[in-house]
């Protein structure tokens, strides 16, 4: 299409805002939108955006969709003015997933209507128990080197999680074995997420906007299964103890 | 019966995947069977060079694919050993020359006419690793113990699972046991934890190999080294025999083929 480009990424102090062209056709928007988006894939991982889309008025359908396409890419969308209804969560895990598309709807749908207007961080901040609505994947393998999970919810692995492994969950993550490699819980900003292992020695851990990483020049030896959490703004380990 | 087609394959590189190629070939030739050495490194051609043939090499395997040679007559034999061949790679040509696809039908070829084909894969995870497994029914993995070398076997069993070759085996090589015992190298069991498949076998770290490969003879028809005696029981258990691992070094031994023999049960 000639003239503007029908989806611009504009950064400013703010962040990053995903600018939609109003005169441009929706299916051309969606189309460029996905293409950007896959294009820009690593930087903008775990980012935050907001969606501007101008003087265009959007359905709650479109609304719909291009949520759901700025989840895909692990996104996370900050709330636009007027939107009609809330998008359905949609996990970007590379297996099944535990509970039916709509019964995650249910329980999203539910648990905006307990926040109030705000966004979407607001509404995932807030304890342990929004996690417990949340979908959660069970993956009963070990994660190899190269080899990247991301799922929106918590994720349980029965195995190990090997050096050059990487898990992205927006809950938990929980390692029935030896995590060894990254990790990042609460990854669309829930600083109440945790990462739990049966030996805890990532090569890099974070949770929410913390990252840490073990001290220079010491091999951790963890003696049992351990668990990080956000405390004080700071990454804490301590022995687990369910 | 058609022939078993493996790969040896490793991620990193320099880490014996050309010398243990071409030391498993010539220990199951010199065990009595039709082995077929496939050099799949094109562009970086080794295997002829430590096999001691490269002046023998007529036509290569790009000419073959293309329809340029026949099989038959683009198979070298080799000087010392009966029932041993090669197919040579090409070296001036890139890795793009030929495709899964050809790979695989020529490995399908070999197979009605070899009871082994050994393919020697090249270095990294892109064309040329491809090209190399696509043929292949099993693998080989070589890795040395050291972290890095850890590192890029893993994520190419993870790659080869994601092929459908399931099961590879490992061959940890150039262990020296003074380094291990003293804490400086990685241990067998540092290394299974990780990696999670079948030990094959362990070969020490031998300058002997050095001298070999550049005379262009395989260490496998020198009695003495240790690291021949390493890659002949190797190929003994390819053939589906129990080889008791070597004793690595003096003292110790009972605990270690303890360890090595805890290894192999159980591993999914």
């Amino acid at each position: 299409m000639q003239g503007r480009d029908a989806v611009i990424f504009r950064g400013d102090r703010a962040g990053v805002s995903v600018c939609l062209n109003p005169d441009a056709p929706f299916g051309v928007v969606v189309e460029e939108l996905r293409r950007k988006l896959s294009a820009a894939r690593d930087f903008f991982a775990g980012a935050t955006v907001r969606l501007e889309a101008g003087n265009r008025t959007l359905d709650a359908v479109e609304m719909r969709v291009l949520h759901e396409l700025i989840r895909a890419h692990g996104l996370t969308l900050a709330e636009t003015a007027g939107e009609a209804l809330a998008p359905a969560a949609a996990p970007v895990a590379q297996a099944p997933t535990s509970a039916p598309a709509s019964l995650r709807q249910a329980l999203h749908v539910k648990r905006r209507a307990r926040a109030s207007n705000g966004a979407v961080e607001e509404a995932a901040r807030g304890g342990a128990f929004d996690l417990e609505d949340e979908p959660c994947l069970l993956v009963r393998r070990t994660l190899r080197s190269g080899q990247r999970l991301e799922f929106d919810g918590s994720v349980v692995i029965v195995g190990d999680v090997n050096p050059g492994a990487v898990v992205v969950a927006s809950g938990d993550v929980i390692v029935v074995g030896a995590l060894r490699g990254v990790v990042h819980a609460g990854a669309r900003g829930n600083v109440n997420a945790r990462v739990i292992a049966l030996r805890l020695n990532p090569t890099q851990l974070r949770i929410a906007q913390y990252i840490s990483r073990p001290p220079d020049g010491q091999e951790p030896h963890p003696t049992g299964p351990e668990m990080a959490l956000v405390v004080d703004e700071r990454i804490q380990i301590e022995q687990f103890e369910p | 019966m058609a022939g078993r087609a493996i790969v040896i394959t490793s991620g990193k590189g320099g880490v014996g995947k050309t010398t243990t190629t071409a030391n498993l070939g010539a220990g199951l030739a010199m065990l009595g069977r039709r082995v077929c050495l496939v050099d799949a490194d094109i562009g970086l051609r080794n295997l002829d060079v430590v096999m001691g043939l490269e002046n023998r090499i007529v036509y290569d395997l790009v000419e073959v694919i293309e329809g340029h040679a026949r099989l038959r007559n683009a198979l070298v034999k080799d000087k010392r050993i009966d029932s041993l061949y090669l197919l040579p790679a090409a070296q001036t040509r890139e890795k793009d020359a030929v495709s899964p696809e050809q790979m695989a039908a020529l490995t399908e070829q070999l197979k009605a006419e070899f009871d082994y084909v050994l393919i020697d894969s090249p270095a990294g995870i892109e064309h040329g690793f491809r090209n190399a497994i696509a043929g292949a029914d099993e693998a080989i993995i070589v890795c040395t113990p050291e972290v890095a070398s850890v590192r890029d076997a893993d994520r190419i069993i993870g790659l080869l699972e994601a092929h459908e070759l399931k099961n590879p085996k490992l061959i940890i090589n150039r262990i020296r046991p003074r380094m291990v015992r003293k804490g400086d190298m990685m241990d067998i069991d540092d290394i299974i934890e990780i990696l999670a498949i079948e030990l094959l076998g362990v070969v020490p770290d031998d300058e002997e190999i050095i001298v070999a490969t550049n005379k262009g003879e395989p260490i496998v028809l020198n009695q003495r080294s240790r690291s021949a005696q390493a890659y002949r029981n190797i190929a003994r258990r390819i053939e589906g025999e129990q080889v008791p691992f070597l004793q690595l070094e003096e003292g110790g031994l009972l605990d270690r083929v303890r360890s090595f023999i805890g290894i192999g049960r159980n591993r999914t």
